[in-house]
């Protein structure tokens, strides 16, 4: 037996993404990133389907390349602002829905116990507990299918109290609206509306059997047309391919959003994916500057499962496309502590600020 | 019954992430989990997290910190 030192793994063996195709060489690689620099910084048009499937498949040694080139898109494109925001789950569990990755869901045995709506008190607290963290959006997320009349009146009745009483910018999550809905949420004074693809058409029905992808893409397209801000994100780890996850980009495409959190799988336990392997790190590097390049004017945000996805490399993330993140807390799950997050701002001269979609 | 109780109790005989005693369960809970189940009696507690901290309560043993 060999006495020297053999490398050992600490931890659990990340799944990537597969692919049917093969990395692109070094040379090709550089040839593809410098192409893609030229487009979105000195042509300013957006990269084709192609050139972004060729760039999903640059070596895993060009993806700080990569990365860097997304950095410059992001501050061309969006400025050196970055948005910070804070989310409340204010219904928690006992949802109808099977998102399979989802701990809130009743059709799972999980830890989470199902709470009622909050109290007008506690949503307040936790909306000037966020502003005092020097954000400028406040979300209020709901584990519902859609929201109910009498659902609809709480929130009529809380967005503007919140906003009000904090100066922030009100978003919801509320699921699936019909045109009413929407139209009511839009007049009520709700800033942007979340409401996720989570994943590309072709593999949603393998995480989500009790609604269609269709359904949300339709909400999608309520909330802009009712001049709500679209906020819709995605979800990577679920075992979607390298193919669905270009697709899942020429999705969010399609449905225009303003904002688009980008989230990384936390295996939650009792759900089906409870034991699904989380994504690599510089994998996730990888994806958060594809998301960059190919929606360049959007606002990315870091969302839920940075900090085990990527740990170490959470700074990279912020020079990779990221410009605006959650702080704190997520819905049922801890972030790392927010000082942590400003103090990385600061490290990184990147001032806090209220972002728009550029047009 | 106690007001308030650190999460993590001296006497706990329960894991804060499942549930099940100790002597069959070691603790599960993951490192960014706030506790789901008290250490106390094993009971689901009912959780609120927010941007800037979590409560937790139980229906035995009232607010967990």
């Amino acid at each position: 037996m060999s006495d020297t030192l053999q490398p050992v793994s600490l931890l659990p063996k990340a799944g990537p993404a597969t692919s049917a195709r093969a990395p692109l060489t070094a040379a090709d690689a550089r040839r593809a990133i410098r192409s893609a620099e030229v487009a979105l910084l000195d042509d300013r048009r957006q990269l084709t389907a192609d050139e972004l499937a060729e760039l999903a498949h640059v070596p895993d040694e060009s993806v700080p390349s990569l990365a860097a080139v997304a950095h410059e898109v992001r501050l061309a494109w969006c400025g050196p602002e970055v948005e910070v925001e804070g989310i409340l789950s204010a219904k928690t569990g006992g949802c109808p829905e099977d998102c399979h990755f989802c701990s809130q869901s009743a059709k799972f045995d999980t830890p989470v116990k199902a709470t009622p709506f909050l109290d007008t008190d506690e949503v307040l607290a936790a909306a000037k507990e966020t502003a005092e963290l020097g954000a400028s959006e406040f979300c209020i997320v709901l584990a519902v299918r859609g929201p109910d009349e009498r659902t609809m009146q709480r929130l009529l009745e809380l967005v503007p109290m919140v906003r009000d009483e904090t100066g922030l910018n009100v978003a919801v999550s509320a699921g699936i609206l019909s045109e009413e809905q929407a139209r009511r949420l839009a007049a009520g004074g709700v800033h942007r509306y979340n409401h996720n693809l989570e994943t590309a058409r072709s593999f949603f029905p393998k995480v989500v059997t009790t609604h269609a992808w269709e359904e949300r893409a339709d909400t999608c397209r309520l909330v802009r047309e009712h001049g709500m801000e679209l906020c819709c994100g995605a979800l990577l780890g679920m075992g979607e391919s390298v193919d669905q996850r270009l697709e899942l980009l020429a999705d969010l495409r399609a449905v225009d959003p303003t904002e688009v959190p980008l989230n990384f799988l936390n295996p939650r336990p009792g759900t089906p994916l409870g034991e699904a392997p989380v994504v690599g790190a510089l994998e996730a590097i990888r994806w958060i500057a594809l998301f960059r390049l190919a929606l360049p004017s959007v606002i990315l945000r870091y969302a839920g499962g940075r900090e085990i996805t990527l740990r170490e490399l959470q700074v990279m993330g912020m020079t990779s496309g990221i410009n605006a993140l959650i702080v704190g807390n997520y819905l049922t799950t801890l972030g790392r502590r927010p000082d942590e997050d400003l103090q990385m701002l600061a490290d990184l001269q990147m001032p806090i600020g209220v972002l728009g979609k550029v047009f | 019954m106690d007001e308030t109780v650190p999460a993590d109790p001296a006497g706990a005989s329960r894991c804060t992430g499942c549930g099940e005693p100790l002597t069959a369960c070691p603790g599960c809970g993951r490192e960014l989990d706030p506790p789901r189940f008290c250490g106390l009696c094993g009971t689901r507690l009912a959780v609120r997290v927010s941007p800037g901290g979590w409560r937790a309560r139980c229906k035995q043993h009232g607010d967990l910190v």
